[in-house]
């Protein structure tokens, strides 16, 4: 499911963006403020949140770089009428936001740069999910490695024929169920 | 590989005194006065951080980064700028993706972290 946040005070600015995204892939969801942007966060992974800089309470920077910092898979982007220089900074150092518009916005651009958000988002969950099995594998090995030693590695003959070990069909399970039980 | 950071920008007491203040750091410092020298000098020595300026004559820094960004994207970049107009800054976060922003005149310490970590990113990333 492609969620999106959006964050403005405005509402008509969350109602023009949900109309302009109408017909994309996503599910959305408005906020109208940082405080209330934080509580779903907290309830419901996003995949982006694009806020704006200035509004009542918490600013877009500062909403931006607290989501860096306890969801830092979700993507931020900011969108903002008015940013000043520190705003800017903010939300580029501290927020490392992907992309920055300023409004009015250019609705093709915007629906670019979402797409684009949207396919890193899962890139980079594929190499999480990825690199997660490659470790479990390598610690499956290890295990097998320790309980068996020189089961991972192939021998060859002097004659450069591989020498496999003799094991029946019962005692291969017997090993894969002892290593699936100690790797979890 | 060195770790290598290469500066850029048209004035050249700016790039004296960047130099100056990184000379006690682990990595290695280049400078280049121009967008067009700094990817001449890419072509020939890998760099894991650059540093630019934004407005210079020729080149604009955001439009360096940008190219950087297209032909090295392992490169980290950052942007340090006097006057950063709304436009430029879009454009080095949008297209650059520029991995921090500073206004001068810098905070040191500030700056010196962000290589560090700029660094740290490329070798977690690419190494």
């Amino acid at each position: 499911m492609n969620r999106i946040l959006l964050v403005d005070d405005e509402v008509n600015v969350l109602s023009a963006l949900t109309r302009a995204l109408f017909d994309e892939p996503y599910q959305i969801t408005c906020a109208q403020s940082g405080e209330e942007a934080l509580e779903l966060v907290a309830a419901t992974p996003f995949k982006l949140v694009i806020s704006d800089e200035k509004m009542i309470g918490m600013q877009g920077s500062e909403l931006l770089a607290i989501l860096k910092e306890r969801y830092p898979h979700t993507l931020r982007m900011l969108l903002t009428g008015h940013a000043t220089l520190e705003a800017a900074m903010k939300a580029v150092n501290q927020g490392e936001i992907y992309r920055f518009f300023t409004k009015p916005w250019n609705d093709t651009d915007l629906k670019f740069a979402i797409r684009s958000a949207i396919e890193r988002y899962d890139l980079e969950a594929e190499n999480r999910r990825l690199l997660a099995t490659v470790r479990n594998q390598a610690m499956e090995i290890k295990v097998l490695e320790k309980r068996y030693p020189g089961i991972s590695r192939v021998e060859k003959n002097p004659q450069g024929s591989f020498v496999l070990p003799d094991l029946s069909e019962a005692e291969i399970k017997t090993m894969m169920a002892e290593c699936e039980q100690e790797c979890g | 590989m060195h770790d290598t950071v290469l500066l850029v920008d048209d004035e050249h007491h700016v790039l004296t005194s960047l130099t100056r203040i990184l000379a006690d750091e682990l990595f290695e410092v280049v400078c280049a006065g121009s967008g067009e020298e700094a990817l001449k000098l890419m072509e020939t020595t890998p760099v894991k951080v650059v540093v630019s300026d934004e407005r210079m004559v020729g080149m604009q820094g955001s439009e360096l980064l940008t190219k950087i960004k297209e032909l090295y994207p392992h490169t980290q970049r950052i942007l340090l700028t006097g006057h950063a107009s709304e436009e430029a800054t879009m454009k080095a976060v949008n297209q650059g993706e520029i991995y921090r922003f500073f206004t001068k005149p810098w905070d040191e310490d500030e700056l010196k972290s962000a290589i560090r970590s700029a660094i740290d990113k490329y070798n977690l990333e690419w190494w």
